[in-house]
């Protein structure tokens, strides 16, 4: 067995840790830390426009070998593990919560409040923007007030958001730009965005992903990447419950087991293998998994949002192709006056090509073939058009949405792997109709105002951004850890980033996950 | 599975045979049948774009599957995520159906025999496929070249170049007329 030393060891190597090693070695100049990813590391950006082509052409994964064909789970949203994580492929939006996120049970009587206060996790939002790079303008809601700008203009708007804005907000509503993790000038070593509309391979770095992260810190030396090597467990110190070692074994070499001792550990592993690695550590001393004696909710609250979606045709000619992963974004609906009935979410528009593709058969089934093809596919492209709408919508989970360990399916090693059911609380099941209700309305306002109207309305079929599993509060029998990701059992580990949500907001999530994640790097840096 | 080791060369040995035929098919794709593949594309794509132009989206088409990786790890996607390879080389397939073609006479008939030939080969076929999936070289064909960057700016007449990196110039301003 090899034995590795660290001040801080970090399991898993997606954007949180990225940012979390990042903030501490400022923080710490020469912390020792050492960082250990099951997934392998794609650090070829030089090949990336190759890759991109591939995907155009043959629709190829652009990520050769980002995942691990034994490490599934059913309910999992992304078969990513790999360094940088799902952050290697998102689209880079980077929307914020707001404080009502916060204060569910204070304003609304509904879940539970965050520990958290708004205004001091705003500074933490300002600071994950910065670190990330995002360019957005700000909305002109009062309540969406922000502390410092964003470090960069807005993503400009195409002809067909430009179109899409100036009718929908005949409606009332006004939109604007989607804040996204792109750079729309040079930044932080990175070159501007150039529009390849491939966005989840990014070609040129313009989107944010952690490798350049990553890369940074491997060039100076300041941190130990150990990549395809799994943590399977992790162990108690013989005489306290603090965590001695995180043992792992390389997935390369399977003989080689190596075993990480520091002072503090941090899972960084996000919603699924956070919650996942602390059961399998199970041990005499804590039965039902790490993390888990006082409150037994390691596994439980996983949360996230629910969502509609429906096609608006609009009787104007919309381009598809034009920037289709930027969109027009409203926070109209994200607040809820505490008297009405709760109903919070957002709203998007993008560009679409929905039934405005080319089609073989005409509505009789009849062939077309070149010219009459072509002349059929221009006269429904070019006298009307698509928009894509979508609400994400707030819902809070049951104490039994559950991450579990699933004994009938395991990976190489023997280890069962996670098995995730989602479950909305009694409130949340009950408003659901109301609130799809509600979103159909607010869709066919926007149509309206289009002189449009909406088809292919259809309700998501997962929890997206998901998040929960060691959810934070203040009580240890109510939670698996603090504000600051610090377990209630363990006091040199910590849990950070979408693991720790209480509830999972009704908007993107990467940001808040990211900004809680330098909130606990400030703790943490304290406390070393 | 034959025992005899005599039998289990001439196994190994006809595998290995078939898989450098397929290797070959891809390599040479289309082969003998070039003149069959730019008639195809002569009619199923728009004539009107010219006989050089079809010409062109046959050679590009060839080139394509040429490259076509079968095996390579296809995108797994976000949200209802699973892991999927490519399947085997269209060539063979395309290679027979075009072969096909050819003994029916497809390069020497006239326009209308030509369109008949290509609603027979397509009759089955409901759909375009969103990108060539092996099974029927006349719909692969076309879906290769309609949903193409370069189809949907002639379709809407306007520089779009959605598969280009294209910066920001003009961005707001609806897309400049196609240049010819």
């Amino acid at each position: 067995m090899t034995h590795r030393e660290s001040d801080v060891c970090i399991i898993g190597a997606g954007i949180s840790s990225a940012m979390l090693a990042e903030k501490l070695l400022e923080k710490k100049p020469g912390l020792k830390i050492t960082i250990v990813e099951a997934g392998r590391r794609l650090f070829d950006a030089e090949n990336r426009m190759k890759y991109r082509q591939r995907q155009l052409a043959y629709a190829e994964n652009p990520w050769k070998g980002d995942y691990i064909a034994d490490m599934a789970a059913e309910g999992i949203i992304s078969r990513t593990m790999a360094v940088g994580g799902s952050a290697m492929h998102w689209g880079g939006a980077c929307n914020r919560f707001s404080e009502e996120d916060l204060r569910l049970r204070s304003i609304y009587g509904l879940a539970v409040d965050w520990p958290l206060e708004w205004k001091e996790f705003e500074r933490y939002t300002c600071e994950a923007e910065r670190r990330l790079g995002v360019g957005g303008e700000p909305g002109p809601f009062a309540e969406d007030a922000r502390s410092e700008p964003y470090p960069m203009l807005p993503m400009p708007l195409t002809y067909n958001l430009r179109r899409l804005k100036e009718e929908s907000e005949k409606s009332g509503i006004p939109f604007w730009s989607t804040p996204q993790a792109k750079n729309t000038r040079p930044y932080d070593g990175r070159p501007e965005c150039i529009r390849c509309g491939t966005c989840s391979i990014c070609p040129t770095g313009a989107r944010y992903s952690p490798d350049f992260t990553f890369k940074r810190l491997l060039k100076t030396n300041q941190i130990r990447l150990d990549d395809q090597t799994l943590v399977r467990k992790l162990v108690l110190d013989d005489g306290s419950p603090k965590i001695a070692a995180a043992q792992a074994v390389s997935l390369e070499n399977p003989q080689e087991t190596i075993e990480y001792r520091a002072k503090h550990f941090v899972l960084a592993a996000g919603y699924t293998w956070t919650s996942h690695l602390l059961l399998l550590s199970a041990c005499t001393r804590f039965p039902d998994g790490l993390a888990n004696r006082s409150s037994g909710l390691v596994g439980r609250y996983m949360t996230g949002h629910n969502w509609v979606t429906a096609q608006m045709e609009v009787p104007y000619t919309i381009y598809p192709g034009m920037n289709e992963t930027h969109a027009l974004l409203s926070r109209q609906y994200f607040r809820c006056k505490p008297e009405n009935p709760y109903v919070r979410h957002d709203l998007r528009i993008w560009e679409s090509a929905v039934g405005r593709q080319p089609r073989l058969r005409d509505g009789s089934g009849k062939l077309l073939l070149g010219d009459a093809l072509m002349a059929d596919w221009k006269a429904r492209a070019t006298s009307k058009g698509t928009a894509r709408l979508r609400a994400y919508y707030d819902t809070h989970p049951h104490r039994d949405s559950r991450l579990t360990l699933d004994a009938s399916a395991k990976n190489r090693f023997g280890d069962p792997l996670p098995k995730i059911q989602h479950k909305l609380d009694a409130a949340a099941e009950a408003r659901v109709g109301a609130t799809r209700q509600h979103i159909i309305q607010v869709f066919e306002k926007i149509a309206q105002a289009n002189q449009g109207k909406l088809f292919a309305i259809e309700d998501g079929g997962y929890q997206d951004h998901p998040g929960g599993g060691t959810r934070m509060g203040t009580k240890p029998s109510e939670s698996v850890c603090d504000s600051y990701g610090r377990t209630h059992d363990h006091s040199n580990l910590f849990c950070v980033g979408a693991p720790t949500v209480p509830t999972g907001g009704c908007t993107n999530g990467t940001l808040t996950f990211v900004a809680l994640t330098l909130r606990s790097a400030d703790h943490i840096a304290e406390t070393l | 599975m034959p025992n005899d080791p005599f039998d289990r060369r001439t196994l190994v040995l006809g595998l290995l045979g078939g898989a450098t035929a397929l290797w070959a098919a891809d390599e040479s794709f289309p082969g003998d049948q070039e003149s069959t593949l730019k008639a195809l594309a002569a009619t199923v794509l728009p004539p009107s774009m010219g006989a050089a132009k079809t010409d062109e989206w046959a050679v590009k088409f060839a080139v394509w599957v040429r490259g076509y990786t079968p095996g390579a790890e296809m995108e797994h996607g976000y949200g209802l995520t699973r892991l999927e390879e490519r399947p085997p080389s269209p060539a063979p397939r395309y290679g027979k159906q075009l072969r096909e073609l050819a003994g029916k006479g497809l390069i020497a008939a006239s326009p209308s025999d030509r369109l008949a030939l290509a609603e027979a080969l397509l009759a089955g076929v409901k759909a375009l496929p969103r990108i060539p999936s092996g099974e029927n070289v006349a719909a692969d064909l076309m879906s290769f070249y309609f949903h193409s960057a370069e189809a949907a700016d002639t379709c809407y007449d306007a520089d779009i170049r959605a598969d280009a990196c294209r910066g920001f110039l003009r961005v707001s301003e609806s897309p400049a007329r196609r240049k010819s």
